[in-house]
């Protein structure tokens, strides 16, 4: 028996690892916590990236993981900064008191 | 040891064919240095400046747009080929309306202008590069530059709650969004091999070795494509995943919610139609059944939900719905027409949503309730000035003729119809009908007799009342007619003539438009 993993064992971790941060994001009420979740999803892609330019014998997806790496860093700044500006002005920050506007 | 020789292969003629998009870059960044060398108040100056800027823009992709530009450039990366420029023309004069109507608001709401010009710009930058991106990578990290700029746009009124909000549920909604997309491309480049929209297409079409004649039938590729349309539909706010849209909208500041109620759209529909219609058109037939239903229930929740609006913002996000529902008929025909219509369709919009947008600004900054529609009564009787090109608007996204807006529309649903997707027209026609009812209520609201004038004001003076008390009323204050600002004179008449124009004389624009679809379908081998 093989137990060497091949890459469609990576793939599917990657998806797993997707599906787990969508129900995050979908379930959890914190904002860090639904951020890390998006994180989560973001990291998955890139295992996905990473595995297929192994499989394909192509630089192009560990080229492409490296700029989801920068965008993830660069989307963290912005979040962040968002959420202390929401938390200096109301203390508390759960996304279920965001309601002022219900769409 | 294989030592890689890379010959660097970059002539003067790629970076001219990035040119509008590197001047951008360049005045992003003299804006920041101006906010903070030059001491003091500084609106006029920024503003001016960024006005400058979108202008040299504006010439430089003219000038591509003149000699054609070129197909491929910076190693197949991105294109200056004339569908990039025909949008680059709808984001340009989409940032330099709401650029003008931003002062008034800047200085009502009081935020520092320097930084905000310069994510305008960064937004811009953002936009055209998904234009012309030719790459997942380059489209990726477009999308990721237009989406950081506007998250912090949003949210900009740093101490409005709503703004706060907006720009807070805009960014998780958003960044949610991405991850499918970017999911999506990651199983694209697994099945094809390559990050080039140019080499998936010949790889799906099955004229390159080194890929597998199974791509096409793949299930990562059905994956991909589904994930990747999750991804489109929430950026462009298609039904079902439009449900950020209103709040974002009513909460962002207006000239910002202008600004991205098109320009947005335009640089995200161009990319679909390129990874879509253009990258995936061989395999049609595994994206077109969720594209039929993602435009009919676009245009029939779109529009019923605006019926029940009293908020302007918000009704015009769901005008905005509809409206990508309509564009969504347009691409779903994957013909050359239909493809010509999107462009058409947003030169058209452009005009006329964000021409709404700067009545709704102003309105804000004279200090009335100005996003209310029951806050409009009479204003034609106040401020006709006004009055008279928001008619224009409302008229021009209802569809009526010779308006700009009955022309995109009538060449969307005209497409559809050559491609024999009747189906799709019936529902627009219809949701079209009922589209009537909510813009013209506007129309009806504005020319209502203002409620105070409605009552009769002379009432017999008591005799005993001494005529120290005999002051002019209240009520006379609407006979003063409110000079308009020049900016948003110009700003409101500019729309006003572009939704009026493109009505009357619509072709020429869609002979340029069809140029510039000719040229992209080229480019990927197709008729």
């Amino acid at each position: 028996m093989n137990l060497t993993p091949g890459p469609e064992h990576f793939l599917v971790l990657g998806a797993i690892l997707f599906t787990l941060g969508v129900i995050g994001v979908l379930t959890r009420r914190d904002p860090l916590i639904i951020f890390m979740s998006i994180e989560l999803m973001l990291n998955s892609v890139n295992l996905t990236f990473a595995t297929f330019s192994q499989q394909l014998g192509s630089a192009d997806g560990q080229v492409f993981v490296f700029i989801v790496m920068t965008v993830a860093a660069a989307e963290v700044v912005v979040g962040l900064a968002l959420i202390v500006s929401i938390f200096q002005t109301r203390q508390q920050i759960d996304v279920d008191e965001l309601d002022q506007m219900s769409g | 040891m294989i030592v890689a020789v890379i010959h660097i292969n970059v002539t003067l003629a790629d970076w001219g064919s990035v040119l509008p998009e590197l001047i951008i870059a360049g005045g992003m960044l003299l804006l920041m240095l101006v906010d903070v060398f030059v001491p003091g108040k500084k609106v006029n100056l920024t503003t001016w400046l960024t006005l400058i800027i979108l202008a040299l823009a504006f010439a430089a992709s003219w000038n591509l747009w003149r000699t054609g530009g070129m197909a491929s450039a910076l190693y197949g990366t991105v294109t200056s080929d004339r569908f990039a420029m025909f949008f680059d023309f709808s984001i340009l004069i989409s940032a330099a309306l709401a650029v003008l109507i931003s002062p008034g608001y800047i200085s009502t709401s009081a935020f520092d202008s320097g930084e905000y010009y310069a994510l305008i710009l960064g937004a811009v930058l953002g936009m055209m590069l998904m234009a012309a991106g030719l790459s997942l990578m380059v489209l990726f990290i477009a999308l990721e530059l237009l989406s950081l700029a506007l998250y912090i746009l949003s949210g900009f009124e740093r101490f409005r709650p709503r703004s706060q909000e907006a720009g807070f549920k805009y960014f998780l909604l958003s960044s949610f969004a991405s991850a499918f997309l970017l999911y999506g491309f990651a199983l694209l480049y697994g099945v094809t091999g390559s990050t080039s929209l140019i080499k998936i297409s010949t790889c799906l079409a099955g004229h390159a070795h080194g890929c597998s004649a199974a791509a096409t039938s793949s299930p990562l590729l059905y994956i991909g494509i589904g994930l990747m349309l999750v991804g489109f539909a929430f950026k462009v706010s298609i039904v079902p995943f439009h449900m950020w849209t209103p709040d974002v909208y009513e909460g962002a500041p207006t000239p910002v919610t202008a600004f991205m109620s098109v320009a947005t759209k335009a640089a995200l529909f161009a990319a679909f139609i390129r990874v879509f219609s253009m990258s995936l058109s061989t395999v049609e037939s595994h994206w077109y059944g969720a594209l039929w239903a993602l435009a009919i229930a676009t245009m029939v929740v779109g529009n019923i939900a605006a019926l029940a609006q009293s908020n302007m913002k918000r009704l015009l996000a769901y005008s905005g719905i509809a409206h990508a529902g309509y564009i969504l008929v347009a691409m779903a025909a994957n013909n050359a027409l239909g493809q010509s219509a999107v462009a058409f369709y947003f030169l058209a919009y452009t005009f006329m949503n964000i021409g709404a947008f700067v009545f709704v600004a102003y309105l804000e900054t004279t200090g009335r309730a100005g996003d209310e529609i029951a806050s409009y009564r009479g204003i034609f009787y106040r401020n006709p000035a006004l009055a008279l090109p928001m008619a224009i608007f409302m008229f021009s996204l209802a569809g009526f003729p010779p308006t700009a807006g009955f022309f995109a529309k009538y060449v969307a649903f005209q497409a559809a119809v050559q491609a024999g997707h009747v189906d799709l027209v019936v529902v627009g026609v219809i949701t079209s009908l009922v589209s009537v009812v909510y813009y013209l209520r506007v129309v009806a609201v504005m020319f209502l007799q203002p409620a105070e004038e409605a009552a009769p004001v002379e009432q017999p003076v008591p005799p005993e009342q001494p005529p120290a008390v005999e002051q002019v009323p209240a009520s006379a204050e609407p006979v003063t007619r409110p000079q308009l600002p020049w900016n948003i004179d110009v700003g409101i008449w500019t729309a006003a003539l572009g939704s009026i124009v493109l009505g009357i004389i619509p072709t020429g624009l869609l002979t340029y438009a069809s140029e510039s679809v000719t040229a992209v379908r080229a480019l990927f081998g197709l008729p």
